[in-house]
């Protein structure tokens, strides 16, 4: 047996090294098995020091969310189903949950939560991404990420109050939420900071643009970014009128005696469009059109528009394909039956291309009018203000006829019908309708002046219905006409309309004992639509 | 004991003398050994036997020659019975030349098979010398139960060891005298006595035979064991059960049949089936079993479609359906981790093994079925036809039906839109050889239509095995392929966008269905048809049903080949090494249409949309085996030593989008699609993994076994995490109690067994290293952290069970209790979006299964009736025992606790289990009672809560097969009984008012709430809602249902019938679901929206489960 032994000895071995050798030999392959090749890696990141500055796109894609191009699903749940409909501006003829959904204040969490996690999961991120790479060695890159980063929270806490704000990022399971006051104070001093690291970057470098391939807004003019931030500075101390008014009056006054100066011009307007090879399709259009008519012009714009004689009406609206001619909107928060029933009612003015507006100079000059009126120093009377205001946003739209529009004093909002309805009309005469008239009156009282400017600025910055529905909080203007039918079952009195909007029930699964303590920032109220803002403090 | 056992520790191997034919009767694999040549063969190299013997009695040499080498005899008593004493004086003389001498003056021959050797009768030369005058020339047939003739059985006259060997057509020929006694034995069967009467003709059939006999089963790897020697429970299917009644996805016949295992599928014929074995143990990771085909992990192809919100999605099937099911010899299914063991890392979930056909020494074989089927729906909706539409004030109608009653009551039925779907199946198969080649052939077709219009699956199939031996007894090679090709139209799409049903389970019952039959209408603007809808989107995405079947058209067509080598070296008669490479490539190519005038939703331009996407997937899988059969005196060891490596890799890209508006409306080209909105994707990715395994097996005196495993795994899943190896060690131990202890007579058969295991679940790739997304050449921060600290998730099993026959092998029994834990989950938590990334993967968590699974069986005869139910019993019980306890957090150094965590979907909670379900409900207090607002409207949940669980208290299947003379009856009624189902359906349908509660409700005035009477519209469309974000928590129905399963029934015509032209023809009616027992579910609780670890138990308009009708005709030459 013995040469046997020997002989199987052989064997295995040589077939034990074989496994042995075959099983070892090539593990090494891993690492590269286990990258996505569909994913860039850091070091790919260098070239070009693209890392540096390209997450600006990724920001400036979701301060209104355009994720996608061509997917409008985020913005229309987020924004158009939202705030574009509690600021009077659009509204939908589309019988949405059965026509029970946030218009009638049947609040759907799958809407109400949408610009949460949107502007958390893909501004802030893009943020940190900067922060981490550049605070250091290219303030004037953070400084941008900044500046937008305030823009966009701004936007955010001021649908929900409380925000995740200074612990952002910080990992882990549960994010502590910041009270609205703490946010506020931070934005003031987050654009304080940023306007101070591009100021010093571009004494440094007169005219360099180290971040125009990634800027979809400025293509990398610092100036503007400065005058975009003092003008975001002005409408965030603005904000604080009826809270902390002495704050707010030394914030303004700060941001308009900058050196570097808000935005005065049409040029100077932030808006995001197309540039280089990335595509922005405007998700209004997409609404409008390639989802057949979820938006269309509201009541209230009808009423204002057509009633004012207002010539930017051509260039918001369309007139309507029911009633050639005429320009037709739909009262928001009504029963719906059919969508049949209105969705032939006026379409928005809007192309694919259309820029996506942020912030406009005629917006600029609305609020240095209200500061004008409220005595802060504004660099100009509360008159010269208000009609430059209008004069920009004449401008804008290239549309004629200002002399006559400021002259007007007779003009005011007109009835609504509803063809479909007469339960959402608006008689004239009823208390819901606006009585304010165009041209600016000194002998006027305080308050008719203020919902003069409110009700210029809301026409003019259209269709930002974030600002619009914060102002209209805030001062009680323009004159948004109430809802028809209430579906919150008593949480949302018609009256005073709708607040703001509950936390995601998803902080409620993910980020319980936190949101709980933002529920106690809220000031006593509970978390609901009927709650009203830290800063929304005026009693009406 | 009419036989000796074979002490093999392994089967009689294949070999170049002999064909192995495997009957699996019930759980038991009988091995028949036919022997078509008898001779002396060249066999036993290296065994030598020295005797030295005087007239000493031949048991006693071939005792001697036992002890002396690691063969056995096997014989038949009788046979030795005339043997003369041997004399015999040989010194180390090859095994054959000692047996040649043994066997020189006696009347017996003998056959080596792998380790056994047949000792048989001797052919009598000269035959009449020793015959008595009386004798006649008796001619006979022998025959199993099934009427299949028996080649190789011994046939022997008694007290005189003449006798004979049948043929290859189980007949033979012999002198008796009337009155003498033939013996006729062959292993696997009963051996049976048959007394010479005046007939010269004899036919006799053999009972299969349990008692004593070596069913031996297929395991992990494709090592075959001795099934009495598994520590582990073994459910072995034989592949006539899964044809019985086909289904296009043959995993969908295991239904009912094997215990500890939960079947569901998704809707529609090319679905995916989802197969959970001892429960849901992955919070996020995969909780499918794991295929197996010959030994091989299959890659599972799952489909990437399938709907994971309200939005809905489309399933475009699995991998596993695409095996042709006749070419399956046997399943078995592996349900516990410790049977899966040697899979290691991808172990955890069980496995199913699929053994395939072979091909077969001697007479070409041929067989042929073909099955015709209809399907129609078989849980139905239920609409009222009371009530009309809403209709706004301006005329316009609503698609709501809350109108007033109708003068004549609607006689719209949404059932009508359902077609008969059909079925027709065909196939044939040639198995045949020589000694050193055999080979096994297979074509089959399918071509099936669903009820939903122009639903299609056309499926083909080929298949070729060769086996051959290249040196005699040496090497040996089995070569494989598959090609499958299937073209799969418009898959059902269950949800809410592109499905006809949304339409047409809502349509308003005053209008006139019929109308939107032509679903489009020439336009003279466009000069081409547009869609005819005047009804809008409804904000649902509803378009025209037969539009969305007939101009939204989706192909998927798959081609896969499948190969493999496997090449096998014996080096010694106890230690062979055996290599296998397989390589199994799978292209899939995704086309979709949309006419001009669908919904833009969909296309993005009113010209239409097109895509088209091709995926290949290729898996490569080889291993070498080294393995070792020794036997010292009591003891016995089998050993497999391997190494394996399997490799996956996917490479895909798609490419579509609108047609540009500028473009030719309906053309479908990527040429014609808008470039500003055309869009492209790609899919690569690859993984690895190497492994070592061995697993050894202990015996003593084949009563008692220690058996031990253990791999080891390299995962490129794991390269960058701290350590990139695992290992899974599993033991278990089996004892044989009625062959250690005398037990009571009623006990034939007793066995006990335990093990444990440590298995794993293969994490997903990329976790480990952080990279960054790139979109339409835009960069974006990371939302995933990457987890350096990952750890494959970890199943630690124990189970322990018994295997009893009572009754002389009538009633068996299996029982089996496990108990597992799986930890190190391996989840991405969604965080809060305020913590910088939008997922996160943590390893914690730990999930306990414990639970039975019973298996009953019993053969009963009653006269010509046979008998043989069999009863299946599964029960889980699943419980998160922590979600993340302790947990520290590798990033933040945090120690970090929870609860409870939204997941895919869902939500879990420590203290619940996997397959809760969470939605809103209606604000009750601790009693129950409904809470109501000032006005008497009930409040709802402000989040939601707990409403039910989707999976079972536990299920039984109840199995029985009927035959009498050649009529044949299988009847498999099975039921699930406990958990919950979820229908947003109904839900839907009530807020529209059009289901046959919202008419019942306006009927009685209006819905009862705490006594007081509730509008029916407020109730069902303000308070529980008509949008998906609502109350569902009003709409969970018990899942338990009852059902007859499967049914088949037929006749066997034997051979002779047709002057035995053909082996036999079998002509049989079936059907699938056929009758619903008891179901209180809006729809059918058995099928689901994806095979996923959630959305389970959750209907939003899917299309019914089937009901099958058919016929089967199976032809064999």
């Amino acid at each position: 047996m013995n040469q046997y032994i020997s002989w199987y000895h052989r064997i295995s071995l040589i077939a034990l090294s074989a496994l042995f050798l075959l099983s070892i030999s090539c593990t090494k392959k891993f690492e590269d098995y286990n990258r996505d090749p569909a994913k860039a890696t850091d070091s790919l990141l260098q070239y070009d020091y693209i890392g540096k500055a390209i997450f600006l796109i990724q920001m400036e894609k979701n301060v209104f969310p355009n994720a996608t191009t061509g997917d409008a699903s985020v913005y229309q749940v987020g924004q158009n189903l939202c705030a574009d409909v509690f600021s009077g501006f659009l509204a939908f003829p589309t019988p949405f949950g059965g026509s029970r959904n946030n218009a009638n204040y049947a609040l759907n969490d799958g809407w109400t939560r949408a610009y949460f996690s949107n502007e958390l999961n893909n501004v802030l991120s893009g943020w940190l991404e900067i922060k981490r790479r550049d605070s250091i060695s290219n303030p004037e890159i953070y400084a941008v990420a900044q500046i937008i980063k305030v823009l966009s929270m701004q936007r955010v806490t001021d649908l929900y109050g409380p925000m995740p704000y200074s612990a952002y990022g910080g990992g882990g399971f549960s994010v502590a939420y910041d009270s609205q006051e703490t946010i506020y104070r931070s934005f003031i001093v987050d654009l304080d900071n940023a306007i101070a690291s591009l100021d010093a970057y571009t004494k440094a470098h007169p005219g360099a643009k180290p971040i125009e391939k990634y800027d979809l807004v400025y293509s990398g003019d610092f100036i503007k970014w400065m005058r975009l931030a003092n003008s975001i500075k002005l409408r965030a101390a603005m904000r604080l009128s009826y809270v902390l008014p002495d704050l707010a009056k030394q914030k303004a006054e700060e941001a308009v005696a900058d050196v570097h100066g808000l935005l005065t011009d049409n040029s100077d307007n932030a808006q995001l469009q197309t540039r280089g090879g990335i595509t922005i399709v405007n998700p209004l259009y997409v609404i409008s059109e390639t989802y057949v008519a979820d938006t269309r012009m509201s009541a209230n714009m009808e009423s204002f528009l057509t009633g004012f004689h207002d010539p930017r009406i051509a260039a918001y609206f369309k007139t309507s394909t029911e009633f050639p001619g005429v320009y037709k909107g739909i009262r928001a928060g009504i029963d719906i039956i059919s969508k049949d029933d209105r969705k032939n009612f006026s379409g928005l003015n809007v192309t694919v291309s259309s820029p996506i507006q942020w912030m406009t100079a005629a917006e600029v000059y609305f609020l240095r009018a209200e500061g004008a009126l409220r005595n802060w120093n504004m660099n100009g009377t509360p008159k010269q203000l208000y009609e430059q205001g209008i004069q920009v946003s004449f401008a804008k739209d290239n549309v004629s006829g200002l002399d006559n529009y400021l002259a007007d004093n007779t003009s005011k909002a007109a009835p609504y019908t509803d063809p479909v309805d007469s339960k959402n009309n608006i008689a004239a005469g009823a208390p819901e309708l606006s009585t304010i008239t165009i041209k600016w009156e000194d002998g006027d009282a305080f308050e008719q002046k203020l919902e003069r400017i409110i009700t210029q600025k809301w026409i003019a910055i259209y269709p930002e219905g974030g600002e619009g529905w914060s102002e209209f909080r805030r001062t009680g203007y323009p004159k948004v006409f109430p809802i028809v039918a209430n579906y919150s079952n008593g949480v949302i009195p018609t009256k005073t309309q709708i607040r703001r909007l509950p936390f995601p029930l998803s902080e409620y699964n993910t980020n319980a004992a936190e949101v709980q303590k933002a529920v106690a920032l809220l000031g006593g109220g509970a978390d609901n639509g009927n709650t009203r803002l830290w800063w929304d403090k005026k009693p009406w | 004991m009419c036989f000796k056992a074979i002490i093999a520790r392994k089967i009689p191997k294949f070999n170049s003398h002999s064909i192995i034919k495997t009957l699996l009767v019930m759980k038991i694999t009988m091995v028949s050994i036919v022997a078509m040549v008898v001779q002396v063969h060249a066999a036993g190299y290296g065994q030598v036997v020295s005797l030295s013997q005087k007239n000493a009695k031949l048991v006693t040499t071939l005792k001697q020659i036992e002890k002396q080498t690691d063969y056995f005899f096997w014989y038949e008593n009788e046979l030795l019975r005339q043997s003369k004493p041997v004399n015999i004086q040989i010194s180390k003389k090859p095994l054959r030349e000692a047996l040649d001498d043994c066997f020189k003056d006696q009347t017996i021959t003998y056959e080596i098979v792998d380790h056994t050797i047949l000792l048989r009768p001797k052919p009598v030369t000269d035959a009449s010398a020793s015959y008595p005058e009386t004798a006649q020339k008796i001619h006979g047939t022998v025959k199993d139960a099934a009427g299949n003739p028996i080649p190789g059985a011994t046939v022997l006259i008694k007290n005189t060891g003449r006798g004979v060997v049948t043929g290859v057509n189980g007949d033979f020929n012999i002198d008796a005298s009337p009155g003498d006694i033939l013996i006729i034995s062959f292993i696997g069967y009963q051996r049976t006595e048959v007394t010479i009467g005046s007939s010269s003709e004899i036919s006799i059939q053999l009972k299969t035979e349990e008692k004593g006999m070596e069913a031996v089963v297929v395991t992990a790897l494709g090592i075959k064991r001795n099934e009495r020697s598994l520590t582990y429970n073994l459910q072995t299917i034989g592949g006539k059960e899964v044809n019985n009644v086909r289904s296009a996805s043959f995993v969908n016949s295991l239904t009912g049949k094997v215990a500890g295992v939960t079947i569901n599928s998704t809707p529609g014929i090319g679905g995916s089936t989802r197969v959970i074995m001892r429960g849901l143990k992955s919070i996020s990771g995969n909780n499918g079993a794991l295929y197996v085909v010959d030994g091989i992990p299959l890659q599972q192809l799952s489909s990437s479609g399938q709907p994971g919100d309200n939005f809905g999605g489309t399933d475009y099937g699995d991998g596993i359906s695409n095996l042709n099911p006749d070419d399956i010899e046997s399943i078995s299914v592996l349900s516990g981790a410790s049977a899966a063991a040697l899979y290691g890392g991808q172990a955890a979930n069980g496995v199913v093994l699929i053994n395939t056909k072979k091909g077969t020494e001697g007479k070409l074989r041929v067989n042929f079925s073909s099955g015709a089927s209809v399907y129609k729906p078989f849980v139905k909706v239920e609409e009222q036809n009371k009530y009309g539409s809403t209709t706004s004030t301006s005329g316009n109608k609503s698609f709501e039906s809350w109108g007033p009653a109708l003068s004549t009551p609607s006689s719209y039925d949404p059932n009508s839109f359902f077609q008969t779907g059909s079925e027709f199946s065909n196939s044939i198969s040639v198995a045949a050889g020589t000694q050193k080649n055999q080979t096994y052939f297979s074509m089959s077709s399918l071509n099936s239509k669903g009820i939903i219009p122009n639903n299609k699956l056309n499926r083909y199939n080929i298949s070729v095995r060769n086996s051959s031996t290249l040196i005699e007894d040496k090497l040996t090679l089995d070569i494989s392929a598959m090609y499958l090709t299937q073209e799969l139209r418009n898959p059902p799409h269950s949800g809410q966008y592109i499905n006809p049903l949304v339409p047409v389970y809502l349509f308003p019952r005053s209008d006139n269905f019929d109308d939107y039959k032509n679903y489009e209408r020439y336009d003279i603007s466009h000069n081409y048809n547009v869609q005819y809808w005047p009804y809008g989107d409804l904000s649902l995405a509803a378009q025209n049903p037969y539009w969305t079947a007939y101009r939204m058209l989706h192909t998927v067509n798959r081609q896969r080949l499948l190969g493999s080598v496997a090449l096998k070296y014996n080096i010694t008669n106890w230690l062979n090494i055996a290599g296998r490479v397989k390589v199994d490539n799978a292209t899939d190519n995704d086309i979709t249409e949309n006419y001009a005038s669908t919904l833009q939703l969909f296309t993005g331009s009113p010209n239409g949309s097109y895509s088209h996407g091709s995926t290949t997937s290729k898996q490569t899988y080889a291993d070498l085996l080294l393995s070792l059969s020794k036997k010292f005196s009591n003891f016995s060891l089998n050993a497999v030593l391997g190494t394996s490596v399997a490799d996956n890799q996917v490479n895909g890209a798609s490419i579509g989008g609108a047609l540009a508006e500028s473009g030719v409306p309906n053309f479908f080209s990527v040429s014609n699609v808008d470039q500003l909105h055309i869009g492209g994707g790609e899919s690569r990715s690859r993984n690895q993994t190497q492994a070592v395994f061995l697993t050894a097996q202990l015996g003593y005196k084949n009563f008692l076994f220690l058996d031990l495993t253990g791999r080891n795994d390299w995962i490129s899943q794991l390269a960058y995490a701290e350590k990139s190896h695992t290992f899974y060690p599993s033991v278990g131990l089996s004892g044989i109690i009625s062959d250690m202890v005398k037990l009571p007579e009623f006990i034939s058969y007793a066995k006990a067994r335990a093990s444990m295991s440590y298995v794993g679940n293969p994490p997903s790739p990329y976790l480990t290293y952080a990279l960054y997304p790139v979109t339409s050449g835009v960069v974006t921060p990371i939302a995933a952290k990457p987890f350096f600290a990952l750890k494959p998730e970890k199943t630690a099993s124990f189970d322990a069970g018994v295997d009893l026959k009572f009754m002389n092998n009538k009633l068996n029994l299996s029982f089996t209790y496990y108990n597992t834990n799986t930890t190190n989950q391996i989840f991405s938590a969604s965080p809060p979006p305020g913590s910088g990334y939008s997922t996160y993967y943590v390893n914690a968590g730990k999930i306990n299964n414990k639970g039975i699974e019973t298996m009953v069986g019993y053969a009963g005869k009653f006269g010509a009736l046979s008998w043989n139910p069999t009863l299946t019993f599964t029960l889980n019980r699943n419980e998160i025992k922590e979600v993340m306890k302790n947990y520290q957090n590798p990033f933040t150094g945090k120690t970090e606790s929870q609860d409870s965590l939204s997941i895919g979907g869902g939500f879990i909670a420590a203290g619940g289990t996997l397959s809760d379900i969470y939605q809103r409900a209606l604000l009750r207090d601790a009693n129950g009672v409904i809470q109501t607002n000032a006005d008497g409207t009930p409040q709802t949940t402000v989040k939601a809560v707990k409403v039910g669980r989707s999976s079972p208290d536990y299920n039984i299947g109840f199995n029985n097969s009927f035959t009498l003379h050649n009529f044949y009856l299988n009847v498999l009624i099975d039921g699930r009984f406990g958990g919950q189902v979820v229908s947003a359906t109904q839900s839907l349908m009530d807020g529209y008012g059009v289901s046959k509660e919202s008419a019942a409700a306006r009927d009685a005035g209006g819905v009862n709430v705490n006594g007081k009477m509730i509008d029916a519209q407020k109730y069902y469309k303000d308070i529980l809602g008509a949008a998906t974000s609502t109350i569902l928590g009003e709409y969970v129905y018990s899942a338990t249902n009852i059902r007859v399963r499967e049914l088949s029934f037929g006749y066997n015509f034997p051979g002779k019938y047709f002057n035995d032209k053909i082996q036999g023809l079998s002509i049989g009616v079936t059907a699938r679901n056929l009758l619903m027992l008891y179901n209180k579910a809006p729809f059918d609780p058995e099928v689901s929206m994806a095979t996923g670890t959630y959305f389970q138990g959750y209907d939003y308009f899917m299309q019914p489960s089937l009901r099958q009708l058919g016929l089967q005709l199976k032809v064999s030459f």
